[in-house]
């Protein structure tokens, strides 16, 4: 199970990657200043 | 509602208040990377062989995605180093009781909990950890999540500070100043108080004393394995054993209880944390430990007024941080001096209030006041049992939750949390009154709003749906104790409590199971993540601005009408979106109480 534990931490936290990532992206396309 | 409690309220709020501006200056020179302090002499050659050791260059800036990204890395990493340590317990030293590794479902909930500064304890602290996974893989945590909060805190008033910027700071800087200046030292003064007033701290193995009185008590049987035997129809076989001794706990609980009111942590030693004689054992020491919740997050808007030079908008978001206290405390303390009027018709004397699960040495003020500041602020301390508050005394605690946390708050996240709201008011105000968004001197844009809007729509969306799945299911309906609205609020309060950072239960839950373990810790984790990552994303797009010249037309963002509006803003949006749950916990076993006969 140790494994299993340590895999969901990993996953989450590179899904908050991602979403740093898709705001980055958001954040040009919005730029109107 | 008594004078004792009308005196100690305005001594509270009164040393809050001259507290605020010198906490406030101290946080200016420690979040300036080249600020000094009265403590540099001391810390900084510790503070350079940090950065040398890291290999950190403190004066090198970086964006807001490179600042985002150190954070994660930063917690999933120590996260996962906390998760070792609690599974190698049973292998590693300071453990005079021989406990066991913890279990990996409790490891990782812990571990989750303990990174995003929530501290939910699925467990009783003095009964599964050892001292050294108290003192380095929980203790490290309380500082470094309390750390990282006001590192971002930071990082979004620079933001807001900033002309046409493109950094935010350095995080590794600001987490490493703000252990080092500020959390240690304020810990190790407190914590040598709380000695004096008898807490203790020590290394020793547990005490065991003969009882006064030898009495009886019906526990589950165990079999020789240990486990709890079943009968035929599946309920545990009870069994009566004879008291006659108790294990009293030890342990370096001084120095534990510092950090966990200082960082709003709330983590218990003791399973029955505040509570316990040892871990709060005088009136001073409680009242203490709630002005130490509330000590840096009043600060930080002191700090927020010094650096966007409007010290006037500073006390304006304090103003409206301590009327909404003000408006909490007086709601639930009146509703548990009110008591619970089926026991009065039983006869019991209802001018006692309802006494009902609070501390006889603290009394219904301060557990009211108590849980009143610790879940405006993240922390999950509890003297009182919030389980056993009448429903709108409970209710209290809850809704505050409900709101963001960000009367006063967590450190840094009760004022970043604020923050998104100050946005959100500032263009809800600027579409009734037909003028362009504008906070100090920055145009609130279409980017801004939306991840404002996500700052504070993905976390209730997750707090409602796990609520939703675990109220529907047979793993969440089993864990329990108590039926109808009072165990809808169980549940409501658990993942409220987490999605939130708080980590204070309404207790009555039996939260060790595996379900509970996977979606109370992905609450934390979504709840602590989910919102730092918008709130970063509007701190670079507010540094990238340019600061136009406060005008005739620009909206004031200080005065009574700005700190109402705020008030406003912040009341409607957790009355919205939380009206419906509350409806079906709280409110509902209020009018069951007062008009039936039925209690939960």
């Amino acid at each position: 199970m140790d494994l299993v534990w340590t895999i969901i931490t990993v996953i989450f936290f590179v899904i908050c990657l991602g979403y740093v990532g898709f705001l980055a992206k958001e954040g040009k396309t919005w730029k109107t200043w | 509602m008594n004078v004792n409690g009308w005196v100690q309220l305005i001594l509270f709020s009164l040393l809050l208040l001259a507290l605020t501006k010198p906490v406030g200056l101290f946080l200016v020179r420690v979040l300036d990377a080249e600020g000094r302090t009265f403590l540099d002499p001391l810390l900084k050659p510790v503070e350079r062989l940090i950065y040398r050791v890291a290999g950190v260059d403190p004066l090198k800036e970086q964006d807001w995605k490179g600042y985002a990204v150190s954070v994660l890395i930063f917690s999933l990493v120590t996260m996962l180093l906390t998760y070792l340590i609690l599974r190698l317990q049973g292998w590693l030293p300071l453990n005079p009781q021989g406990f066991g590794g913890v279990s990996g479902g409790l490891s990782f909930n812990t571990a989750a909990s303990f990174t995003t500064n929530t501290n939910w304890q699925n467990y009783g602290g003095e009964s599964t950890m050892s001292y050294l996974s108290q003192m380095v893989a929980l203790v490290s945590h309380n500082f470094f999540s309390a750390a990282a909060g006001i590192a971002i805190a930071a990082a979004l008033v620079r933001g807001i500070a900033r002309d046409k910027a493109a950094t935010l700071g350095n995080f590794w800087a600001d987490l490493t100043r703000t252990c080092l200046y500020l959390l240690l030292p304020l810990c190790l003064v407190l914590a040598v108080f709380l000695v004096s007033q008898g807490m203790i701290q020590n290394f020793s193995a547990y005490t065991t004393a003969k009882v006064a009185e030898p009495f009886t008590a019906q526990v589950p049987k165990k079999d020789v394995s240990g486990q709890e035997v079943k009968d035929a129809q599946g309920n545990t076989v009870m069994e009566e054993v004879k008291v006659e001794t108790q294990t009293i706990p030890q342990g370096p609980m001084a120095s534990q209880v510092a950090i966990k009111v200082l960082g709003t942590n709330g983590g218990g030693f003791t399973n029955a944390n505040a509570s316990h004689p040892f871990e709060n054992p005088t009136p001073l020491s409680n009242f203490m430990q709630m002005l130490a919740i509330f000590l840096i997050p009043a600060g930080l808007t002191y700090y927020l007024g010094r650096m966007v030079r409007s010290q006037k908008h500073g006390w304006s978001v304090w103003a409206a941080m301590f009327l909404l206290f003000l408006i909490g405390v007086l709601i639930c303390w009146g509703a548990e001096s009110y008591g619970n009027p089926r026991l009065a018709a039983l006869g019991v004397n209802p001018s006692g209030g309802n006494m009902e699960g609070k501390e006889v040495r603290f009394g219904i003020f301060n557990s009211s006041l108590f849980a009143t500041v610790t879940t405006d602020a993240s922390c999950g301390a509890v003297n009182a049992m919030h389980d056993s508050f009448t429903p709108l005394g409970g209710l209290v605690p809850m809704f505050n939750i409900h709101l963001g946390e960000v009367i006063f708050g967590g450190v840094g996240a009760g004022l970043f949390g604020m923050l998104v709201f100050v946005v959100l008011a500032i263009f809800l105000a600027g579409l009734m009154v037909g003028r362009t968004p504008e906070y100090l001197g920055k145009k609130i844009e279409s980017f801004d709003i939306q991840v404002a809007a996500l700052a504070i729509l993905v976390p209730i969306f997750f707090l409602l749906g796990f609520t939703a799945v675990a109220a529907c299911t047979a793993w969440g309906v089993k864990a329990l104790n108590n039926a109808g609205p009072h165990g809808f609020s169980e549940i409501l309060y658990a993942f409220t409590s987490c999605i939130g950072n708080n980590g204070s239960a309404f207790a009555g839950l039996s939260g060790n199971t595996f379900w509970y373990n996977l979606t109370l810790g992905l609450a934390t984790l979504v709840g602590r993540f989910f919102l730092i990552v918008p709130v970063l994303a509007l701190a670079g797009s507010l540094a990238a601005k340019k600061t136009v010249p406060v005008s005739a037309g620009s909206f004031p963002v200080s005065g009574v009408t700005f700190t109402l509006l705020l008030v406003g803003t912040v009341v409607i949006v957790g009355a919205l979106t939380f009206f419906p749950a509350i409806s079906l916990g709280p409110i509902v076993e209020h009018f069951l109480m007062i008009n039936s006969t039925k209690l939960f």
